[in-house]
């Protein structure tokens, strides 16, 4: 205890001393510390990123469009697939889709779609509408499953004379004895649909649907197993490859599987660059703190090899004096750590953006730099207490072993020789 | 009656040091001994060995042959934790740049080695007043090194030297560093030092090495005469 409390006593009457070399203790803790809250605001970023990937598969039958009265592309999907794939690891979500034809004018046709009532309402696989937005009317609601109720894009509607004004009285008669060149008829009974709503797409193509419940569906079409498409939702973008690998062994010899290619991009490319990034940056920050804190208690000891020699001379023990230096060592780390985190509160946001932009920003993909670099300003309250504890006590130990080594070498020489020491 | 012990007993003590290629010979074959108490001074040109010497006979470092016996103790072959316990309590060392610790006070230099031979604080606190009292700076026992003269860091180191009541006092060019009027007050101080102990002092210094009670003529590592 002696010996600890001269060491301490040592250290705080050399103020000038104590400042700098605790100013270059802080100096890579402060690094260190805004390159761990840079890595955790791009992996948060990352994540977010995420969220808006399309992490959605679709499935149909081997070589079909699965449009139940489409010349040479009827054939659906097994009814026994939904359950194999919901019963896949990480799948989110199955939404089934019976998909039928009915001609319009000329050479048009329009698309039925049979959904369940609370599932998206996509629009047959055209990238370039939006999704459905109700400009009349009401959407679906649960009491709809089963009944004879329809949502009309507003280029059918206009085909069919309806309007907003007359929607509340309005019919829609599906006629699936109509034919077109790629439309076989079905001898099923005329059928007659209540349209709740109409809705907008922004594409023509898009507004040229009419979803109904998909049991009303079956019973239009008289199709009472199968299913045209079934979209699987996947729980996170990272686990898209490995669903899709599992939905290959288990549906594939009777299902064509679309996969995302955004998924399968973003998990190659973003993901995979953030995560070697954040990796190398992070080593190169904790290696950058452990070599500056190692090398200036080395210095700060060997430096002071006269005193040590001194103190050897009238009668300090190796151990003892060893413990002097381990105690300043300890204390000044502690201090450089405290300086560093208060460097970093005070100053964190300010220096991030631009530690940022000047080390990782060049290697990460494009949908980073703008966003991030702007949300950098807030990072400094977001470390958690056990990160920086844990950084403290990586520093403390590695200044104690700089002090350590540094003592080692001056101690086991004679007092003659460590006054002499360089 | 038995003869009394020597204070310091030498016995062919040599010590070889590798410069480059050559072995330079500090030491070569010397023997001496010296009773106590009372002030033997070491004189000889440059090179000669004269802190080489004071080096082995404080175990500052290691001889390469020969005994060095100080206060009955063979120190050849003790291990380093008997060593640093010899320093401790059988020698005080003063340097011609007198090695103080900057950052503690006169006080706190001179209640160091007493702290290291683990004396009470009181106690080590009122030696060490009574020490500088002793050396005239009982009036500066608050102030660092960096804030006294020369000669005021010199009484300082003598007042250490003594802390732990050694039998033995080895001072290295005490007066090295200092003007004439500080180095006349180190004598002096030195001086009546050694009316209860052995004072063994390198010097250059004519003045100092007058005031020995024995002059030892050292050169080329040997000892060429002795008054």
């Amino acid at each position: 205890m002696r010996m600890i409390a001269l060491g301490v006593r040592n250290l705080l009457r050399n103020r000038l001393r104590l400042g700098v070399v605790a100013g270059l203790i802080a100096l890579p803790f402060f690094l260190l510390l805004a390159f761990q809250a840079i890595n955790a605001a791009v992996r948060q970023h990352t994540e977010a990123l995420k969220q808006g990937v399309d992490t959605r598969l679709q499935l149909r039958a081997k070589g079909s469009m699965g449009h139940v009265n489409m010349v040479g592309s009827s054939r659906l999907l097994p009814h026994d697939a939904l359950a194999k794939v919901r019963g896949i690891e990480d799948v989110a979500k199955v939404e089934p889709y019976l998909l039928g034809m009915s001609p319009t004018e000329g050479h048009n046709f329009a698309m039925h779609v049979g959904v369940n009532v609370g599932d998206a309402k996509r629009l047959e696989s055209h990238g370039e509408a939006g999704h459905p937005r109700i400009i009349a009317g009401r959407d679906f609601v649960p009491e709809d499953a089963g009944q004879d109720v329809g949502l009309i894009g507003q280029g059918y509607a206009r085909w069919a004379g309806i309007t907003p004004e007359n929607l509340g009285t309005a019919r829609f008669v599906v006629d699936l004895t109509r034919t077109h060149a790629v439309i076989f008829p079905l001898a099923r009974p005329k059928h007659e649909l209540k349209i709740v709503g109409i809705y907008a797409s922004g594409y023509v193509f898009g507004d040229l649907q009419l979803f109904m419940p998909i049991e009303t569906f079956r019973r239009i079409y008289g199709v009472d197993t199968g299913f045209s498409w079934l979209f699987v939702t996947v729980d996170s973008v990272d686990n898209v490859a490995s669903v899709e690998r599992r939905l290959r062994e288990s549906v594939g010899g009777v299902a064509d599987i679309i996969a995302p290619k955004a998924a399968a991009a973003f998990t190659s490319t973003t993901t995979r660059a953030v995560d070697r990034v954040t990796v190398v940056v992070g080593f190169l920050a904790v290696v950058l703190m452990m070599v500056v804190v190692f090398f200036v208690m080395l210095v700060t000891v060997r430096e002071r090899a006269r005193e040590i020699g001194t103190l050897k001379a009238i009668g300090g023990s190796d151990g003892g004096i060893a413990l002097q230096f381990l105690a300043e060592a300890v204390a000044l780390s502690i201090l450089g750590g405290v300086l560093g985190m208060g460097l970093f509160r005070a100053l964190g946001g300010a220096v991030a953006g631009r530690l940022f932009a000047l080390s990782m920003a060049p290697f990460l993909p494009a949908q980073y730099k703008d966003t991030l670099f702007d949300s950098l300003g807030g990072i400094s309250a977001g470390l958690a207490p056990s990160t920086l504890g844990l950084v403290l006590v990586v520093a403390v130990l590695v200044a104690a072993v700089g002090s350590g080594y540094g003592v080692w070498q001056v101690t086991r020489l004679s007092p003659v020789e460590a006054m002499r020491h360089e | 009656m038995s003869e009394a012990r020597p204070v310091v007993e030498l016995n062919a003590l040599s010590k070889h040091y590798p410069r480059g290629s050559e072995v330079v010979r500090a030491l070569d074959g010397v023997d001496l001994r010296i009773d106590g108490p009372g002030m033997a001074a070491i004189v000889g040109p440059s090179g000669s060995g004269k802190s080489t010497l004071l080096h082995m006979i404080g175990a500052m470092d290691r001889p390469t042959r020969g005994e060095v016996i100080v206060a009955g103790q063979i120190l050849n072959g003790l291990p380093a934790k008997a060593l640093t316990h010899f320093r401790r309590r059988t020698v005080g060392f003063v340097f011609q740049t007198f090695n103080l610790i900057p950052n503690l006070s006169a006080l706190e230099n001179v209640t160091l080695p007493m702290e290291f031979a683990k004396v009470g604080r009181a106690e080590r606190d009122g030696r060490a007043r009574r020490l500088l009292d002793q050396v005239g700076l009982g009036h500066r026992l608050t102030h660092r090194p960096g804030e006294l003269s020369g000669g005021e860091q010199q009484r300082v180191a003598i007042a250490r030297a003594l802390a732990n009541d050694p039998p033995l006092i080895l001072a290295d060019e005490p007066t090295g560093n200092l003007d004439t009027e500080s180095g006349q007050t180190i004598y002096e101080l030195l001086k009546a030092v050694a009316r209860e102990r052995t004072v063994l002092v390198v010097t250059h210094a004519e003045p100092l090495a007058r005031m020995a009670d024995r002059i030892l003529h050292l050169k080329d590592g040997g000892f060429v005469r002795t008054e």
